[in-house]
């Protein structure tokens, strides 16, 4: 499987068809004497950011201190989870679930405004 | 000095020259073209005053309309008097501007006027 | 919905999109300066933009991804982020320029100052956004839209002679003020060939579910719309050609312009141009501030939609609305809304290659595109004209703003 053609930068969509969130980084799992396996893959925090160049994180990391949900952490979902990989990746999970910086926004912000 | 020879020698000696010759050479030009750009202008101004005016006695455009254009050309005529270039534009330019404003105001205070007449 | 309704839809959406307050200000400029001889840049940006236009539809329809989304994909990420700052630099200045359009509207007609009314019509776009769909979006303003059809009338009643109008339709050197010449003709380019149009064409086409049974409604429709569009805008053109070009009158306030079709058309045409002039430039901000969150949301693969809910796509929505604040208050300090606009369209103009160029090889990927990819002639032209369109405004801005 050709990761960067495949499954990075590749939209996550949750079992409801709701948007979760780019894939923005994989994890390796390296094994003995095989080829390394896709353990789970990665979405937000700050690792957009980091892939642009370092500094830009350090950036975005200093421009969102004290706001937000508690974590900044990526969202890390288990490869076990993909169901299907076509136009989007598919993953067995409630976007609402995991769906922190939106919520927040929601919560916040525009959920806040009338008739939201 | 030791700064301006390194700078001769060095990479960003070729496109500083072009670009300072350049400014130069916009520097020069640009008194005669702001004159012609102030006298521009002025006569656009003067041909918009007096369209307004026509247009406001032929019931073209409403009198707050006017009024915004008698405005707008006041205040390019006072913009343009406080540029030095402005003593260099044609003296006949410069009245056409003064009596286009004039015939305008006077168009809109007879419409005025006339509206207070029973 | 019958494939001839879909038709009719797509192309009044597209006139209402084309005049806008970037194509009204660069054609009444280029008449009232230059007679005739401009034509060829309108004409040139209407062929260029129809291309952009038919490939955004028929990306979305086969690949069912929208630019960004592809952008992204495909070229990674920093690429994309490259294309949405300047993107958002870019809209946030032609979405002032629209508030502006539509403030001035309103000062013409009430004679209150467009300064006040930057903040009350910044507010209605936002409710538009807030509380419509995207069905409400594309068919009601750009309905209303059909208002700019006036201009052809205006052109049509000046009869204009039809030998000079073929003589400006060839591209022609300016033998008068040069810099200025090449400077309108970049902001004519880059009013037709404004990017937010055809990213929001191709959000559009996946909010209306289009799939590969579409691409000939899709051709039709850019075909036509567009064309419509440039005419529509070449009419412009037209009418200060004939109407300021003789006076000597070159605008440099908008409120000028309304001199245009008040000549031809009396106290109506006054009336039809604040109408047209607050339509258009409503139609415009909608797309320019829905095309922002857009390339935000696709990019970043937030949820997103107009059909959606605000508060099921609230990022997607935060985007729109702290863009259409921070520009309503912008335009409170009074920028003259002419002269925002013709810079904003001649910049537009200077990172065409770099919107255009990663567009293309998605155009040419089958992975995207499978069998449907671009010939030879849509590359062609639009690769010319993006270039062509890119070294004109490299040359010309610099010298406008150092001597303007």
């Amino acid at each position: 499987m050709d990761i960067g053609r495949e499954i990075l930068d590749q939209q996550l969509v949750d079992r409801t068809g709701v948007n979760i969130g780019k894939i923005d980084g994989v994890v390796l799992e390296l094994r003995d004497g095989l080829p390394p396996r896709v353990a789970a893959v990665l979405t937000g925090g700050h690792l957009l950011a980091r892939r642009l160049h370092p500094r830009i994180e350090a950036w975005t990391r200093r421009l969102t201190r004290g706001w937000g949900p508690r974590s900044h952490d990526p969202l890390r979902i288990p490869w076990s989870k993909v169901t299907k990989i076509g136009v989007d990746v598919r993953v067995d999970v409630d976007a609402h679930d995991v769906l922190s910086w939106e919520h927040w926004v929601r919560d916040r912000i525009i959920g806040r405004i009338p008739g939201a | 000095m030791r700064c301006g020879r390194a700078l001769m020698d060095s990479r960003w000696a070729t496109p500083l020259l072009l670009i300072s010759m350049m400014l130069g050479l916009l520097g020069c030009s640009s008194a005669a073209e702001r004159a012609d750009r102030a006298s521009r202008t002025a006569q656009s101004w003067t041909a918009t005053a007096r369209r307004t005016s026509k247009a406001l006695a032929a019931g073209a455009v409403p009198r707050v309309y006017a009024v915004q254009m008698l405005e707008a050309a006041l205040q390019t005529k006072s913009q343009l008097e406080q540029r030095p270039e402005w003593r260099s534009v044609a003296p006949e330019i410069r009245s056409h501007l003064a009596d286009a404003a004039r015939e305008l105001a006077s168009s809109i205070h007879e419409g005025s006027d006339s509206m207070l007449e029973p | 919905m019958s494939k001839l309704v879909q038709i009719a839809l797509g192309v009044f959406t597209s006139i209402g999109g084309f005049l806008e307050v970037g194509a009204i200000a660069t054609t009444a400029q280029a008449g009232a300066a230059y007679g005739f001889q401009l034509i060829w840049a309108v004409l040139l940006g209407t062929i260029c933009v129809t291309f952009l236009v038919e490939m955004s539809g028929r990306l979305a329809a086969v690949s069912r991804h929208t630019i960004k989304d592809a952008l992204r994909e495909r070229f990674g990420p920093r690429i994309y982020m490259i294309t949405l700052v300047s993107d958002v630099i870019i809209n946030l200045m032609v979405l002032a320029a629209e508030i502006g359009g539509m403030s001035l509207a309103l000062q013409l007609v009430t004679g209150i100052s467009f300064r006040w009314w930057a903040i009350p019509v910044g507010l209605l776009t936002w409710l538009v956004l807030w509380k419509g769909s995207f069905g409400l979006i594309e068919k009601g303003v750009s309905l209303l839209g059909m208002v700019a059809l006036v201009f052809l009338v205006a052109a049509f009643r000046l009869k204009p002679s039809l030998a000079e109008i073929g003589q400006g339709v060839l591209p022609s050197l300016p033998t008068d003020r040069p810099l200025h010449y090449w400077f309108i003709a970049v902001g004519i380019l880059g009013a037709a060939i404004s990017p937010y149009l055809f990213y929001f064409y191709s959000s559009g086409a996946i909010e209306d579910d289009w799939d590969e049974s579409h691409i000939g409604v899709n051709r039709a429709v850019a075909v036509i719309g567009m064309g419509f569009g440039g005419l529509l805008a070449t009419s412009v053109l037209i009418v200060a050609a004939m109407l300021f070009h003789p006076l000597g009158i070159e605008p440099d306030r908008f409120e000028q312009v309304a001199l245009l079709l008040s000549e031809p058309l009396g106290r109506l045409g006054f009336y039809l141009f604040a109408a047209t002039l607050f339509i258009c430039c409503l139609g415009a901000a909608l797309e320019l501030a829905l095309a922002t969150s857009y390339s935000f949301a696709q990019g970043l693969g937030w949820n997103w939609g107009e059909n959606v809910r605000p508060r099921n796509a609230s990022r997607f929505t935060l985007v729109y609305t702290v863009m259409i604040a921070a520009v309503s208050i912008m335009m409170v300090s009074g920028i003259n809304p002419l002269e925002l606009t013709l810079l904003s369209m001649a910049l537009t103009a200077l990172v065409l290659p770099l919107v255009t160029f990663p567009f293309l090889i998605l155009m040419n990927d089958p992975d995207y595109v499978g069998d449907q990819g671009n010939g030879w002639i849509s590359n062609t032209a639009v690769i010319a004209i993006s270039v062509l369109g890119s070294l004109l405004a490299l040359v010309a801005i610099p010298l406008q703003l150092m001597g303007g």
